[in-house]
């Protein structure tokens, strides 16, 4: 038998959420056709534990975990990718800070989609899902330094490729010390 | 490699995870960054782009044009897996389900909360839906007295009038239940909201104020037994009757009621509102 109220739930949760989803899934996969695929079986897990939502304000947050967990599923079989170029360099914070329409959108998410996925997994979670790095830790299981290394190399990169002109310079002149 | 990290290295790790206003570095990166930070006005200055720049960042993350569409599809598929579980023995919830489950178990007693909850959750919507269609009566029945005839081009007018006439107070929120006793036509975007309006050519109307995810603005007027127009199909114009000064807008009426769609642009905004795959006309 269906149950109208689930449905009606499932519908109010998609109306209200699908664009976070997607942006969420699109951030992590770089390809509209996989974001989508992603959102979609998000919301199908969603709807069988919508049971388990028991803070209807919480439900943002309870379906990008899905979501998330749905990401690291597929990173478990896919290839693992390498880390070494990644180094800390805070130097590379712009002078002038920029606007966001300054902000090459296609620039963003090819320096998203070159980190190795456990990087992005961070970077995505600290500015997409306004997670502390302390929440990133808990939810990933990771230890905190772990999260603040990778979270750091990270946003390092991400800005090497955004402002810089050329990123490669950056990495060679990427403080040695700091590895 | 990164189980001891040097001094330096946990003070740049404590200034790039610190941004956006979070301050939960460990004690000791945090107030050997305070420390750092109090002595070095550079680095203070570094700090304090960071979390600028980081805020920078995190609107622009946020900012990803949503396919047309998907909600749509959402919908579709999980009808078709709800559908598969109710008629036969559940795929989903068999060993192919891959997901880590987000919350523990739930226990005999969360089952029966959770039950009290969705009778809780049928209940509004019923009331809802049933407010909503005391309210179209009452309106139905103080329209009957006021009726008169009008071309469409007045009723386009007035709708058009209405919509640009300035800042109303905010309507009420509606349900999606409610929505779709309204008009099936229309694509709702979450978020619509419904307002009285006391004379709309001499009737009561409600207008249901929305805007979709391009931060477009539309309203549906509906007007039951508005004025008789006989040019008006079942179905909303494929195309607006009216696409002039920056709006769009189209008329249509099922049975007594009589319904006009304006929307803020062109054609392509207009269609943007109406429910794909439905007959228009």
């Amino acid at each position: 038998m269906a149950d109208p109220a689930r449905a009606i739930d499932m519908a109010e949760l998609v109306a209200q959420h699908h664009a976070a989803l997607y942006g969420y899934a699109y951030r992590l996969t770089g390809a509209e056709a996989d974001a989508e695929d992603l959102t979609q079986q998000a919301f199908l897990i969603a709807q069988r534990k919508l049971s388990q939502l028991r803070e209807p304000a919480a439900a943002r947050s309870w379906l990008l975990t899905i979501l998330r967990h749905c990401f690291s599923k597929t990173l478990q079989r896919s290839r693992p990718l390498l880390a070494e170029s990644l180094h800390l360099n805070i130097e590379n914070i712009p002078e002038e800070m920029p606007t966001e329409a300054s902000i090459d959108r296609q620039r963003l998410q090819q320096a998203l989609d070159e980190l190795p996925p456990k990087y992005r997994l961070v970077l995505v979670m600290f500015f997409f899902e306004d997670c502390s790095y302390r929440q990133i830790a808990e939810q990933l299981d990771v230890p905190l330094g772990t999260v603040m290394s990778r979270l750091a190399r990270a946003k390092a990169r991400l800005r090497a490729r955004l402002f810089e002109k050329e990123a490669d310079q950056i990495v060679g002149t990427s403080r040695s010390d700091a590895q | 490699m990164q189980d001891k990290p040097s001094r330096q290295q946990r003070i740049l790790e404590a200034i790039e995870t610190s941004g956006r206003g979070r301050h939960e570095a460990s004690d000791t990166a945090r107030n050997e960054l305070a420390a750092i930070l109090a002595d070095r006005p550079d680095l203070a200055g570094l700090y304090e782009r960071n979390k600028q720049l980081d805020e920078v960042l995190a609107r622009v993350f946020g900012d990803v044009p949503v396919p047309e569409g998907l909600p749509e599809r959402i919908l579709s598929r999980l009808e078709e897996a709800h559908t598969q579980e109710s008629d036969g023995p559940s795929v989903a919830a068999g060993p192919t389900d891959v997901t880590t489950p987000v919350r523990p178990a739930v226990s005999e007693r969360d089952a029966v909360l959770s039950t009290g909850r969705c009778l809780s959750r049928r209940w509004w919507i019923a009331a809802s839906a049933g407010a909503v269609a005391v309210s179209v009566l009452v309106v139905c029945v103080l329209c009957l007295r006021t009726s008169e005839e009008h071309t469409l081009a007045e009723v386009l007018d007035e709708a058009v009038g209405r919509f640009i006439s300035g800042e109303l107070p905010p309507g009420e929120p509606v349900s999606r239940a409610a929505l779709a006793s309204v008009s099936r036509e229309i694509r709702w975007p979450a978020g619509t909201r419904r307002r009285n309006v006391e004379d709309f050519l001499g009737c009561r109307a409600v207008a249901y104020e929305m805007s979709d995810w391009e931060g477009t603005r539309a309203t549906l007027f509906v007007v039951p037994h508005g004025p008789r127009l006989a040019e008006l199909g079942e179905k909303p114009p494929y195309g607006p009757s009216r696409a002039t000064g920056g709006m769009a807008a189209g008329a249509w009426r099922v049975d007594d009621v009589l319904h006009i769609l304006v929307v803020e642009g062109d054609q392509r905004a207009y269609r943007r509102f109406l429910e794909p795959g439905r007959p228009l006309t």
